[in-house]
């Protein structure tokens, strides 16, 4: 009981809170043009979005650009942290480098990636995989160095040979620490997708938002960000889910 | 006499270039189906001992060989078990001790075999639990099967009851007797434990410290195959070893153990 009742008094302040502060721009007639933001209008033109398929033809090209974005990501970052995890020389040669790469904000790539791809939908990927190759690197690196020496040995003294090691041994025994790294690039690459795509792209929920904006209809641009926190936190959940499944440190 | 299985000449291992040797000028030789115990205080080196013979380190000076070939690595043929059971914790029982025929890649023609070699150490039971919720005593079980799945030639033991309880080791010691001289394993065995040498060994090689080498070469031969701490030719060799380990000053003469 006592776990449902938190959770569910925290949603009810923030939806008091909200409420409270919808009334106070209704009643003042500077702000009365913004009282779209209120749950109540929100609300409704949100239910009219779903009603209406709008929302799912905002929501899939964003998830299209995210699932592209991380699976280049997962690709590179994978592999990279193996390495970097792996060789001491790999490390020492790519410490400052990545550390360099981390902390350049990925919109700061933008003027580049417009350059550089063809489509507004190749920046924005390249954006997204920029921002997310990062925290699957360091952690695939992390899992790796942390693998106990001697797993190594029974491998080697029962005859495997480096694949088999890799798959039988590494693979498993990093599995949680992958999986770790995939849900804070995902965190990462859901606040990096909105304002890549106020880019060009004339879809998704980045340029919905924009779009309501231009619109003055503030009720839908508040449905919008109701909809982007809700998936993100749905995809978060995907991700607590497969750790969970494939995370064996939890049977203890 | 038959040409050995195991022969170690002139060897010697240093950790760094000049440091002291931890390890000088060892040799001994092991038959087939032999029951060897090398014995010696912590630190005199036996671990690395071991270490260079299942080519899991390179001696500094020497050679190790086995079937008159020189040990260049490690090898299914000659398996480790450690103090450790060091199962993967991901996997079930039946999973770890199948790795050695998966590594071969004859698990599919094994499957049955391992489920037998489990049973022979008593975990038939866990086969399909994983092991991280197995006791101590059932993990090591679980590590033997796994050695002896590989079907070595030779199994090398590195005190691997030592962080046992007292009843499960001395079962265990029992048990790993009895396996390896039914299936024709050479069991080669590094202890400090002077009861787990009477207990397991046909022989005793006693090792001083610093630098580590061989300082006496003890058969057993008052002792029969299936034997208890408790029994008079058993009490006897152990104190023949503690002589030779230089823990007593009189060793006891032949036929002591008839007046006990």
């Amino acid at each position: 009981m006592a776990g449902v009742l938190w959770p569910v008094l925290g949603c009810a302040v923030v939806l008091a809170v909200w409420w409270l502060a919808g009334w106070r721009i209704a009643a003042n007639p500077d702000t009365a043009n913004f009282a779209g933001f209120a749950p109540g209008p929100t609300l409704r033109r949100l239910a009219d979005l779903v009603a209406r398929g709008e929302l799912w033809r905002s929501a899939g090209p964003s998830l299209a650009r995210v699932g592209q974005g991380m699976a280049v990501a997962v690709a590179l970052g994978v592999p990279l942290g193996v390495l970097v995890g792996g060789s001491k020389a790999v490390r020492a040669a790519t410490h400052i480098p990545f550390q360099f790469l981390r902390m350049v904000s990925p919109l700061a790539w933008m003027p580049i990636a417009v350059l550089s791809f063809a489509s507004w939908d190749g920046a924005i990927v390249f954006l997204i995989a920029a921002a997310a190759v990062w925290p699957v690197t360091f952690a695939t690196a992390n899992g790796l160095a942390k693998i106990d020496p001697d797993w190594f040995k029974v491998a080697r003294n029962l005859g495997a040979g480096p694949v088999q090691t890799l798959r039988v041994v590494v693979l498993p025994a990093i599995a949680r620490d992958v999986l770790t790294g995939i849900r804070l690039a995902l965190g990462v690459a859901w606040i990096v997708l909105v304002p890549a795509e106020y880019l060009g792209v004339t879809s998704g929920l980045g340029y919905a938002i924009n779009d309501a904006r231009d619109t003055l209809e503030y009720d839908r641009l508040a449905a919008m960000v109701l909809v982007i926190g809700t998936l993100g936190f749905a995809l978060d959940g995907l991700c607590l889910g497969a750790i969970r499944r494939f995370g064996w440190d939890h049977e203890r | 006499m038959p040409a050995p299985l195991l022969s170690v000449h002139g060897l010697g291992h240093r950790y760094r270039h000049h440091a002291e040797p931890v390890l000088q000028d060892v040799g001994f030789q092991v038959a087939a189906g032999e029951a060897v115990a090398v014995v010696g205080r912590s630190g005199c080196g036996k671990s690395t001992l071991l270490h260079l013979l299942a080519g899991l380190a390179r001696p500094t000076a020497g050679a190790v060989h086995i079937h008159g070939e020189p040990v260049r690595g490690p090898s299914a043929r000659w398996v480790v078990m450690f103090q450790q059971p060091l199962l993967y914790p991901w996997m079930t029982a039946f999973e770890n001790a199948a790795l050695g025929p998966r590594f071969a890649g004859r698990l599919r023609d094994s499957a049955a075999a391992v489920g037998e070699l489990l049973a022979l150490v008593k975990m038939a039971d866990c086969a399909g639990t994983n092991v991280q919720r197995l006791s101590g005593g059932q993990r090591q079980r679980v590590a033997l099967a796994r050695s002896l799945a590989a079907q070595p030639e030779i199994l090398m033991l590195d005190e691997p009851f030592s962080a046992l309880d007292a009843f499960t080791r001395r079962a265990l010691q029992v048990e790993v007797r009895a396996i390896t001289k039914r299936l024709g394993i050479t069991l080669l065995l590094v202890t400090h434990d002077i009861d787990e040498a009477v207990l397991m060994a046909d022989r005793a090689l006693v090792m001083d410290a610093r630098p580590g080498r061989i300082r006496a070469d003890l058969a057993f031969h008052h002792l029969p195959d299936e034997r208890g701490i408790d029994d008079p030719a058993v009490q006897f060799e152990r104190g023949r070893l503690l002589a030779a380990l230089g823990e007593t000053t009189e060793p006891p003469q032949p036929g002591d153990f008839h007046q006990i």
